[in-house]
């Protein structure tokens, strides 16, 4: 009965029998300290959104489906859309003319885990839907200009909602990836596109790839026609985020759920496909481990983590378009 | 006004499509567009214990529509526990596992508590993140339909919890059907004992003078369509969801809607009857396949 006993050692001391492992350089689900768990990636499986993806990061599943609509900007801010203010002054230049808005929420239902419940959204769901905020308007992911009809009278509204149907932690990678995912995702309208052979033509920026039907605007209307070519999103960053959890005074790369919940401090870092870094997020504190050089470490990592993200990313999008045009690796920016 | 979720503009709406995107006169011809007959329902994909987290689960696919389904269960006392090994150990950290049942006044009976949602992304015109009163009907339907095979009379003054999620809409119909097969897969998943499978199927009805108005003689047949796409749904004078236990024979749940004459609706009945037969194997099939694959680690 030695697995018997393991399991009530487990939960009597869950500290203690991580510490054990831990020490040993393993995990006990039988990962290194610094190996990800299997992370898979589905493109364009829900043909009612205008794009959706799927990821998979061991036991956590994710879902982001994206829905384009119509809708006014704002009266007192007919030109801006409907950004906070002090973006709108930190990139005055884009946000002059016209605007988009795109609204990602996380949802953490109870049917991915016994610790939710149903009804409003939990903090932690409320947390995550501000995190994705965060990178899509701050770290410029999207160009303000690109989702313009008219100005003062239409723009886009992005509705990109992420679903948690399975939650095995590390539930903040998993919704980012999927999010950018689907924004890049050619989805229902797809049509032979141009672009994998054409060069961009920004040097630093992606080739358009998101579809939304072509739109004209007259007396109030916008009318979408169907037969002609789709207008596409162009994503200028794509930001990939890196959990790391401190347990025990060691590192632990993608926590799993047992481990976030034990975890001493987190870190999250979030970095583009030149290796900049968009946002970096610690929580907790106490243990004395989190120095300058262990952040750094987390950094490397984060880089790392970036190299096997695109390689999927690409594979995902295989045959379909070109998704990473940029040269990866210009380091000099963000040399520790 | 939601101030937990990051907030939109108070109005937005889909742009106009100049031409319809789905030509009437296809559907109502005599095939179906994608190549059926009325009688074939479109082919599944079911697995259980997908969602690792959960007591039970299923996913479910029928053509494209698509869901999800999660059961969380009670432990039982210890008395039970031997009919039902798989619940003896509970996960470590289920804080909502021995769930009792606070609404209601006693009950000998455990209650079925259901959760239906469409993701807000799943269905043609987008969803509200909250349940509206579609959602509320469908979520009763489920229990309703369900509730007939699961051994309630074991578990008093507690609560089952089943949630269902559809990823992708395509004949809402077909969505309440395929949750309540889902749904019946994942119970059984989560090891609670059944007296049957519940198999549902549905199936849209078309009035003989809206599709075929030239026509003088009816043909019920061509009225009939089994498990219909969101596109056929649109012709649709009614709308019937059948849920049947194979082996038990027994009707547990029938939801008609709409506008019929009534020697339609019994044939559309027997109908769907045969076709919940042959989603039975189906379903037999997941979960022979879940046995097979030894006993999970259940996080």
């Amino acid at each position: 009965m030695a697995t018997d006993n393991a399991d009530v050692f487990r939960r009597i001391q869950p500290h203690e029998y991580f510490r054990r492992f831990i020490e040993q350089n393993v995990r006990p689900d039988g990962r290194q300290l610094h190996k990800f768990r299997k992370t898979t990636l589905n493109v364009g499986a829900i043909s009612t959104a205008n794009g959706s993806a799927m990821v998979r990061i061991g036991g956590t599943t994710v879902i982001c489906g994206i829905k384009a609509e119509v809708a006014e900007p704002k009266i007192s801010t007919p030109d801006e859309g409907f950004l906070d203010p002090a973006h709108v002054q930190a990139h005055s230049s884009y946000a002059t003319q016209h605007a988009y808005i795109s609204v990602p929420n996380v949802e953490l239902s109870p049917i991915c885990s016994p610790k939710f419940r149903s009804g409003p959204p939990s903090e932690q769901a409320q947390v995550a839907s501000e995190f994705l905020n965060k990178i899509i308007k701050i770290s410029k992911v999207l160009s303000l200009t690109d989702l313009c009809i008219e100005p003062s009278k239409a723009v886009w509204v992005l509705y990109a909602d992420v679903l948690c149907l399975s939650y095995d932690g590390n539930v903040l990678d998993a919704s980012l990836l999927a999010l950018v995912s689907a924004l890049l995702d050619p989805g229902i309208m797809s049509l032979p596109y141009p672009m994998a052979n054409r060069a961009p033509s920004v040097s630093n920026s992606f080739p358009p790839l998101v579809q939304l039907p072509k739109v004209t605007y007259s007396e109030g209307i916008v009318r979408a026609l169907a037969d002609e070519p789709v207008t596409r999103l162009t994503l200028y960053r794509i930001p990939v985020s890196t959990t790391l959890s401190l347990l025990a005074k060691r590192l632990l790369s993608d926590p799993s759920d047992a481990e976030e919940s034990l975890a001493d401090e987190q870190v999250t870092v979030t970095i583009d496909e030149r290796g900049r870094l968009c946002h970096i997020w610690k929580v907790g504190g106490g243990s004395n481990t989190a120095t300058p050089d262990v952040l750094k470490e987390c950094i490397q990592r984060a880089r790392a983590r970036y190299g096997d993200v695109k390689g999927m990313v690409e594979r995902a999008f295989k045959e379909r378009r070109v998704v990473f045009v940029a040269s990866v690796g210009d380091e000099t920016e963000m040399d520790t | 006004m939601d101030r937990k979720r990051i907030a939109g503009p108070e109005l937005s709406v889909p742009p106009l499509f100049d031409k319809p995107q789905i030509v009437p006169q296809e559907l109502a011809g005599e095939g179906r567009p994608d190549g059926r007959s009325p009688e074939d329902v479109r082919p599944i994909f079911l697995k259980t214990g997908l969602i690792n987290q959960a007591n039970g689960s299923a996913y479910i696919e029928l053509g494209n529509t698509k869901l999800a389904c999660a059961v969380y269960v009670l432990f039982f006392p210890t008395h039970c526990s031997s009919a039902f090994p798989r619940l003896i150990t509970p996960p470590p950290r289920c804080s909502y596992g021995p769930r009792q049942n606070k609404k209601q006044t006693f009950s000998n009976m455990g209650l079925l508590n259901c959760e239906f949602k469409f993701a807000s992304f799943s269905c043609s015109k987008r969803r509200g993140n909250q349940r509206d009163s579609q959602e509320k009907e469908y979520s009763q339907i489920l229990s309703e339909a369900l509730a007939p095979a699961v051994r309630l009379e074991l578990f008093p003054k507690a609560m089952i919890d089943v949630f269902v999620t559809v990823l992708e809409n395509d004949g809402t119909a077909s969505c309440l059907a395929g949750a309540i097969t889902a749904a019946s897969v994942a119970i059984a998943d989560a090891g609670l004992e059944m007296i049957d499978q519940v198999a549902a199927v549905s199936a849209v009805e078309r009035s003989h003078h809206l599709v075929f108005p030239q026509r003088t003689q009816s043909f019920a047949k061509d009225q009939i369509l089994m498990d219909a796409t969101s596109a056929e749904e649109k012709l649709e004078t009614g709308t019937l969801v059948v849920s049947y236990m194979p082996s038990a024979n027994e009707v547990t749940h029938v939801l008609q809607t709409g506008e019929t004459e009534g020697p339609v609706t019994v044939q559309a009945i027997e109908q769907c009857i045969d076709a919940c037969s042959k989603i039975y194997t189906v379903m037999s099939a997941a979960l022979v396949e879940s046995l097979k694959e030894g006993e999970r680690p259940r996080v």
